[in-house]
């Protein structure tokens, strides 16, 4: 035996080595993500909020509180989920096993005595960490910024809270979703196209498919109602703030779950990619 | 527990293409060469024995653990591919205590064990310049400190002679040797086949995806009957021994060396040549410097095998 600390059998020895080697992964995933060309990319979609909201808060005075937060409402639906968030998301995950497939350096993660699952679960995990830290710090910096300079003083702390937990929720189903993609397609920009106009014009679709998608439970979960809604008054058919949590997380873990799967029966055989 | 690598009727097909096909092998511990063409299902083999491909048919066990059984698998294997790819932005360094502390040694144990792996393959140097910035010959040996730091039971090495300088091979081969004499199985695939005669106990020779002879090399060639031996000799008196062995009925072709020192000679029974030869040397008091089979190397037999096209033999 030479790694240490491993046990025969299913005892915790095995279950603690598991969670370090996740950890190992996770290290690893993190330095790359921080090392590669994307990481400017992802960044310039992070900054594209505080600029959008930079731009606004110092061209718009003296706001209602309920005006400030329905404009922040629009911002926000528009410019941090269906931007940042979507885009962000979908060129971190996808990139998670496409990436090595292209670079050619998976077999490193493959010889390793890795479950393909613990495999799977940490680079999820490694990309959450990523998008969840730089998203939800951009979601925290923004809300304040245009509530604060638009209203000229109010500030609704716990709404900023509220924005910060869909952004997080939004992160984690994208990020499921696109961890799958790149497991799924070899390119995967395609079926991210078709996704990202799946969620753009949902609203247009019969409420029983409207559900398969993300942005319809995250929309209700927004505190005022996102651009379309305003537009178009809201849809009674929107799910419980309970019932979108849930089904974002079984999406979720749906998604990640098949990806387990895929992961499990790779090959390698980069001269097909 | 068998301690072998053994292949049980293994088929591995790319849809319509051929990988390998209906490889039955059980191979002991020890350096063993893989040879063959390109496309002759090397590259293939080496996955199917390290699980990045899966068999359609058959199945692999290497030293009574399957593939499947990642955990327990990948301790044993270490794989220095053909591929020239790292994940990006690392040092030598960090790569091996990265994949090490993934493999689940302790932070201590992993640095202990990747600068080990760096010591034995000359590269503490440049340990920590980013693996992108490494020459070729750096690359080569830094993937094969990343096969070898985890002290695998099972090495499989895919050309890992490419790139490296003389002194490099050198020292690179002797690594194998050290490997193989502690009981491990080296696996190499190379194209340098004199090299692989040198340091291979067994040669496996493949072609179009199917093994057609493995053993040593003077057993199959022993086992290659319709190919005359053939035999060197090396003496002054080499224009006078040629018109000699023309007497004896069994010798088939007979060609002086270029500087007429030395001669070839083909007979499809050695015994009976060498016998022969002995007596014709005392009678004639030839002086002999050298003499000796020419084509149990696995040059030779790669020849006969794949350029010639026989096939079929085991021993």
């Amino acid at each position: 035996m030479t790694a240490d600390t491993w046990t025969d059998g299913a005892g915790r020895g095995v279950w603690k080595q598991r969670a370090k080697q996740a950890r190992a992964v996770v290290d690893v995933e993190l330095r790359k993500m921080l090392g590669g060309k994307r990481a400017l990319a992802v960044c310039l979609l992070a900054a594209l909020p505080v600029f959008v909201v930079f731009l606004l808060a110092v061209n718009v005075h003296a706001l209602t509180l309920m005006d400030a937060r329905e404009t922040f409402g629009t911002i926000y639906s528009v410019v941090v989920l269906g931007a940042t968030v979507f885009f962000g998301c979908a060129l971190v995950f996808t990139h998670l096993f496409r990436g090595e497939v292209l670079r050619r350096s998976l077999h490193f993660y493959l010889l390793a005595p890795l479950r393909r699952e613990v495999l799977t679960l940490a680079k999820y995990a490694a990309g959450l960490l990523a998008v969840c830290t730089l998203f939800g710090g951009v979601t925290i910096l923004v809300h304040p910024m245009f509530i604060v300079t638009a209203t000229q003083g109010d500030w609704v702390v716990l709404e900023m809270f509220r924005y910060l937990g869909i952004t997080l929720l939004g992160c984690t189903a994208y990020g499921a979703v696109f961890l799958l993609f790149g497991t799924l397609f070899r390119n995967p920009i395609l079926p991210v196209a078709v996704l990202l106009g799946w969620e753009m014009l949902n609203f247009l679709l019969p409420a029983g498919i409207r559900m398969a998608s993300v942005s319809y439970h995250l929309k209700s979960l927004l505190p005022v109602p996102g651009p379309v809604e305003q537009a178009m008054g809201v849809p009674a058919e929107l799910p419980s703030p309970g019932v979108a949590i849930m089904s974002l997380l079984i999406l979720s873990a749906v998604a990640v779950v098949l990806a387990c799967l895929r992961v499990r029966r790779m090959e390698i055989r980069y001269t097909e990619d | 527990m068998n301690e072998g690598i053994v292949f049980e009727d293994v088929s591995r097909f790319y849809g319509d293409v051929l990988g390998v096909n209906r490889v039955d092998l059980d191979l002991e511990p020890g350096i063993i060469g893989l040879v063959g063409p390109n496309g002759a299902g090397k590259s293939t083999l080496m996955n199917l024995v390290t699980g990045l491909a899966s068999p359609s048919r058959g199945r692999v066990v290497v030293r009574g653990v399957v593939p499947n059984d990642a955990e327990a698998f990948y301790r044993r294997i270490g794989y220095c591919t053909q591929y020239d790819a790292f994940p990006v932005g690392m040092t030598g360094r960090r790569l091996l205590i990265s994949l090490l502390r993934v493999h689940g040694f302790a932070r201590d144990r992993a640095n202990e064990l990747a600068n080990a792996a760096l010591d034995r393959v000359g590269m503490t140097a440049a340990a920590d310049r980013p693996v992108d910035a490494y020459s070729k010959g750096m690359r080569q040996r830094i993937k094969l400190a990343q096969a070898i730091c985890h002290e695998p039971e099972v090495l499989v090495l895919d050309e890992p002679l490419n790139g490296l300088d003389p002194q490099a091979r050198a020292e690179v081969t002797e690594i194998f040797r050290e490997f193989g004499a502690v009981g491990a199985h080296v696996l190499i695939s190379s194209h340098i086949l004199h090299e692989v005669d040198a340091i291979s106990d067994r040669v496996v020779f493949l072609d179009n995806g199917y093994v057609i002879a493995e053993g040593d090399a003077p057993g199959i060639k022993g086992e290659l009957k319709q190919y005359p031996m053939q035999i060197y000799v090396r003496s002054e008196h080499a224009p006078s021994i040629a018109s000699r062995l023309f007497e004896l009925g069994h010798v088939t072709e007979v060609r002086l060396h270029d500087d007429g020192a030395g001669l070839f000679a083909r007979t499809p029974d050695a015994d009976r040549f060498f016998l022969a030869f002995n007596r014709l040397a005392l009678a004639g008091a030839w002086h002999v410097d050298a003499i000796g089979t020419a084509d149990e190397t696995v040059e030779a037999i790669y020849n006969y095998l794949v350029v010639d096209g026989a096939a079929g033999v085991s021993s």
